[in-house]
């Protein structure tokens, strides 16, 4: 096995490259839908082949142990392809028809494609280069939305990304100039808890991912960022890189880097970080009254939920992993909803009181709503609740319990705001300005069919384990 | 597999109801009641088999890969049998009065399906990871429910609704996973062992909060009345009569074998908050003019003394919780429905516009009549047995500490006359000259919950006798000896 060991991320990232490559080719050559279909297809083929190789191979060492991959590694991956495949065939409709589209389409794989290889790597240098990649992709993506406010907020964005970028380097300088090694393994032999240079390394690069999370206090970015961007494209944007910084983080500190025997105020910094995003992120969503914004702040929040399994350390590594899964899909459902709204109704505010009317007018689309609003808010049958079954039953295992309450009690104040949406579909739609709304797009329209298939693979997620048992899940994710 | 009908029936049901139903209101009914019957038939079919089976407990599940881990484990022995049995008659009749219902009636009967199933699974769990999740995925349907068919301020109600109950039950979750835990199983019926000494109270706290919310007890039942008066009818009677009952069982299935010691310790408490709810709800009844927030009042002050009966700790103290259970769940479900009908006609709850609807619609007076009796606990009805029993297994523990219970028994006798003089007795309003009686179905639906109310007032040992054998287990748990 230990030959085709390479397969699970060599592979998937050839065909990532290629298909994007050739997409903006053909994109040149005035084939706009080919070329997005070529790229669509690279990423269903590399979501197929992280796939099988995540539940068939075990994680292995590549290339002098820069990099691993396979197992919870290469599921994990294979969600990412997953959810960027859905956004460019959710906003086929730009994606085919403009130039902008493709483009936005390949930025939006070379994105996945720096996700991926952030998740596998091993060596601080290469994770802080992809950082930066996703990054820059992820500017692009905000402002392609075009309008002066995307702009502004891609502006603010990039600023305030590139004061997280001076503080990643300003940690590898630290590191790399006292103990000599950007490699994980080399810096985790020479690492000493008590070095206070050490100590200065983990917090400026945990404050770093923590902008990268959008979790507090560097969570500020969020909220703008996810209003203004196209829905299709925020349903990448708000899920996929939280699953790379989350697995990244899983890396650096609960088992790796900064472990928890050698750095206990490391674990305590997490789990600040971490009420203090379930705290911030749902008394800030209870306030908007525009859906993504709300969307926004409750990322915030459920980063916080996140950080709780790792707080928990090595005994919260599958049930983090499991999270950041299963919160990604059920974000990506609720904006791939958000797309087909919109699409549907072209002059809705995007306010949740605009949604009024919905759930008579278009009833799969209310009901794809709800269950991605249902899954983040963590109730059961929803895969969503897995993923907070299992990080609060880590954080109370390492006796974190405070932690758990926390979470629990942040779940129950964003019902608060998640329920509005629920209410505000299902309320009459007379209250919609200048009349009946006139339907705009045809029924089975492409963004229509990505919200319905994300909503059937959140309830899919959500019924199957308890069916088949939890261990079955867990087992996906054993590293 | 009998076991797992009365969830898998009504499920069917509700992808049929939304397949075939198609908007069309006899063919969303039709489907709906075939189901409902048909799944309370197969609770009565459950009910001969356990008393074959000498009440061995009867399970069903499906076996994971991984044994021990799957979590479609389903049980059912005296101590669920009563309230499956309760909430699959009670679907039936929920379903018969919104025959008429206006808006959306597919959404309407496949919800009401989906609640039956969900309320089916937390009697039956025998995981308590399936225990969490039925009793979470209860709220769904019942959150649309009173948000899309309520009255005028549906929707703040369900939102409380939803968030009051998800706190409890969210704190129940911390509690359920302290306590899987500790005692390293899953299994609830005859499973779950106690938790280790140290964290017993911890547990029995935490998974209080959920159960308690549910009961409700005074001061954490403010969701009930909003909810009980913005929900619609079939709402009220699904609410009053089963998902009260949620909280009962929880104390008697997971809290009171999970926490043996902590409970003992709690029981007290438990007593002063029942007690507590008893008069509390009694005075609050007697001081509203809305005759369904009345009746929601009315609730709290029953599900009083079924905590009450249940800190006595002893065997006839659970059987007379399980008694009181099921007789509230036909008694509020008539009231809950008598007083639809009477606002299906006149649109108004507001208790002075009415009088004298007694001699002008006497049908529906004598029912009333009825109701208010057996709500006060007249002897020979299904209130009685339960709530004396209540009192004497609480006096026998606690002595004259419960005396204060003995006003809200007046209290009791006091609102429901009142409800009765204001509504059926005195001179009928010149408005309401053309308000027409019962309707055949009506009387059907009220002759349906009449029967069985009679007929546990005459044989409170039929329920008694089911429990029986689970509940001396129980108390013995506890060092409550009989």
């Amino acid at each position: 096995m230990e030959n085709v060991t390479p397969i699970s991320l060599w592979i998937p990232a050839a065909i990532v490259v290629a298909g994007a490559v050739f997409g903006l080719l053909a994109d040149a050559l005035r084939h706009r839908a080919a070329g997005a279909g070529i790229i669509a297809v690279s990423l269903v083929a590399a979501f197929g082949v992280c796939g099988w190789t995540g539940l068939t191979l075990t994680p292995t060492p590549l290339l002098d142990v820069t990099f691993v991959s396979g197992g919870v590694l290469s599921v994990a991956a294979s969600v990412v392809y997953l959810i960027a495949a859905l956004s460019v065939l959710s906003g086929w409709r730009q994606v085919a028809s403009t130039h902008r589209g493709v483009t936005m389409a390949a930025i939006t794989a070379f994105s996945a494609l720096g996700i991926h290889v952030l998740i596998s790597s091993l060596d601080l240098l290469t994770t802080i280069l992809v950082l930066e990649t996703i990054a820059i992709a992820g500017y692009a993506l905000v402002s392609g939305a075009g309008g002066r406010r995307a702009d502004e907020a891609a502006l603010r964005y990039f600023i305030q990304g590139g004061v997280a970028t001076g503080f990643t380097l300003l940690g590898l300088a630290v590191l790399y100039g006292i103990f000599g090694s950007t490699n994980y393994l080399g810096l985790c032999n020479a690492l000493d808890g008590g070095s206070r240079v050490a100590a200065l390394g983990m917090v400026l690069i945990l404050s770093a991912f923590a902008f990268k999370l959008g979790a507090a206090p560097f969570h500020t970015w969020a909220p703008d960022v996810y209003e203004v961007t196209e829905p299709a494209t925020a349903a990448f944007l708000a899920s996929a890189p939280k699953i790379g910084a989350l697995m990244a983080l899983l890396m650096v500190f609960p088992a790796g880097l900064f472990n928890a025997q050698r750095f206990p105020s490391g674990t305590t910094a997490i789990a600040v970080v971490a009420a203090a995003s379930i705290v911030i992120g749902n008394l800030g969503g209870l306030r908007q009254s525009s859906l993504t914004r709300m969307l926004g702040y409750s990322g915030v929040a459920q980063v916080g939920y996140g950080l709780i399994g790792l707080a928990s350390g090595v005994i919260g590594y599958e049930e983090t992993a499991i999270f950041a899964v299963t919160y990604a899909l059920g974000v990506a459902a609720a904006f791939f909803a958000v797309a087909a709204i919109r699409e549907r109704r072209p002059q809705w505010d995007g306010s949740i009181a605009g949604l009024a009317g919905l759930a008579a007018e278009v009833p799969v689309l209310a009901v794809s709503m709800v269950v991605a609003v249902l899954s983040l808010t963590g109730i059961p049958l929803f895969l969503g609740f897995w993923g907070k079954l299992l990080v609060f039953t880590s954080a109370i295992s390492a006796g974190l319990t405070w932690l758990a309450v926390a979470g629990v009690l942040g779940s129950v104040i964003s019902f608060g705001y998640y329920g509005k949406v629920l209410i505000a579909m299902y309320a009459p739609g007379a209250t919609v300005a200048g009349g009946l709304p006139e339907p705009s797009g045809r029924g089975g329209s492409s963004a229509s069919v990505v919200a319905v298939i994300s909503a059937l693979l959140v309830v899919v997620g959500g019924v199957g384990p308890l069916i088949t048992g939890i261990s079955e899940v867990l087992r996906l994710f054993t590293l | 597999m009998g076991v797992l009908l009365p969830v898998l029936l009504p499920l069917v049901g509700v992808i049929l109801v939304v397949l075939f139903g198609g908007g069309d209101r006899s063919r969303s009914r039709l489907l709906a009641s075939i189901f409902a019957l048909a799944t309370f038939i197969v609770t009565l079919y459950l009910a001969a088999a356990l008393h074959d089976g000498g009440s061995e407990a009867l399970r069903w599940g499906i076996e994971a890969a991984i044994p021990g881990t799957g979590f479609v484990m389903l049980a059912i022995d005296g101590l669920s049998l009563p309230l499956v049995v309760l909430t699959g008659f009670l679907t039936c009749l929920a379903i018969l009065s919104s025959w008429e219902v206006g808006e959306s009636p597919t959404a309407h009967h496949a919800l009401l399906l989906g609640l039956e199933a969900a309320v089916m699974a937390v009697f039956l769990a025998d995981n308590l990871i399936l225990f969490y999740v039925a009793w979470e995925a209860v709220l769904i349907p019942m959150f649309f429910l009173i948000s899309v068919w309520g009255h005028e301020n549906r929707r703040a109600a369900a939102l409380k609704f939803f968030i009051y109950t998800f706190l409890g039950s969210a704190l129940m979750l911390i509690g359920i996973i302290v306590l899987a835990r500790s005692v390293q199983t899953l299994t609830i019926v005859g499973g779950v062992g106690a938790a280790d000494p140290a964290s017993q109270s911890l547990v029995f706290w935490l998974l209080a909060a959920g159960l308690l919310v549910k009961v409700p007890v005074v001061p954490l039942h403010t969701w009930l009345p909003d909810a009980h008066v913005e929900a619609p009818t079939a709402g009220s009677i699904m609410l009053a009569g089963v998902l009260l009952k949620m909280g009962g069982y929880g104390l008697l299935r997971v809290a009171l074998p999970a926490a043996p010691e902590a409970f003992s310790a709690a029981a007290p408490v438990l007593a002063v908050l029942g007690g507590i709810g008893i008069m509390y709800g009694a005075v609050l009844a007697l001081g509203q003019s809305d005759l369904k927030r009345l009746v929601a009042y009315s609730s709290v002050a029953h599900m009083g003394f079924m905590l009450l009966a249940i800190s006595a700790g002893t065997s006839a103290g659970i059987g007379a919780a399980m008694l009181i259970m099921v007789s509230h769940g036909l008694v509020s479900g008539l009231s809950f429905f008598l007083v639809g009908a009477v606002y299906q006609r006149t649109h108004t709850r507001e208790i002075s516009r009415f009088g004298g609807l007694g001699s002008k619609i006497p049908v529906f007076g004598g029912a009333f009549v009825f109701a208010a009796l057996a709500s006060l606990g007249l002897p020979g009805l299904s209130g009685f047995p339960g709530e004396l029993l209540s009192v004497l297994e609480g006096f026998s523990r606690f002595g004259w500490w419960i005396a204060p219970v003995g006003v809200g028994v007046v209290l009791s006798a006091a609102y429901n006359l009142y409800a009765v003089r204001a509504v059926a007795h005195g001179t009928l309003a010149p408005e309401w000259t053309d308000i027409a009686d019962l309707s055949t179905r009506e009387r059907i639906i009220a002759a349906a919950f009449i029967v069985p109310i009679v007929f546990l007032g005459l044989w409170p040992a039929t329920v008694l006798s089911l429990t029986d054998p689970v509940s001396k287990v129980l108390a013995l748990t506890m060092g409550g000896g009989q």
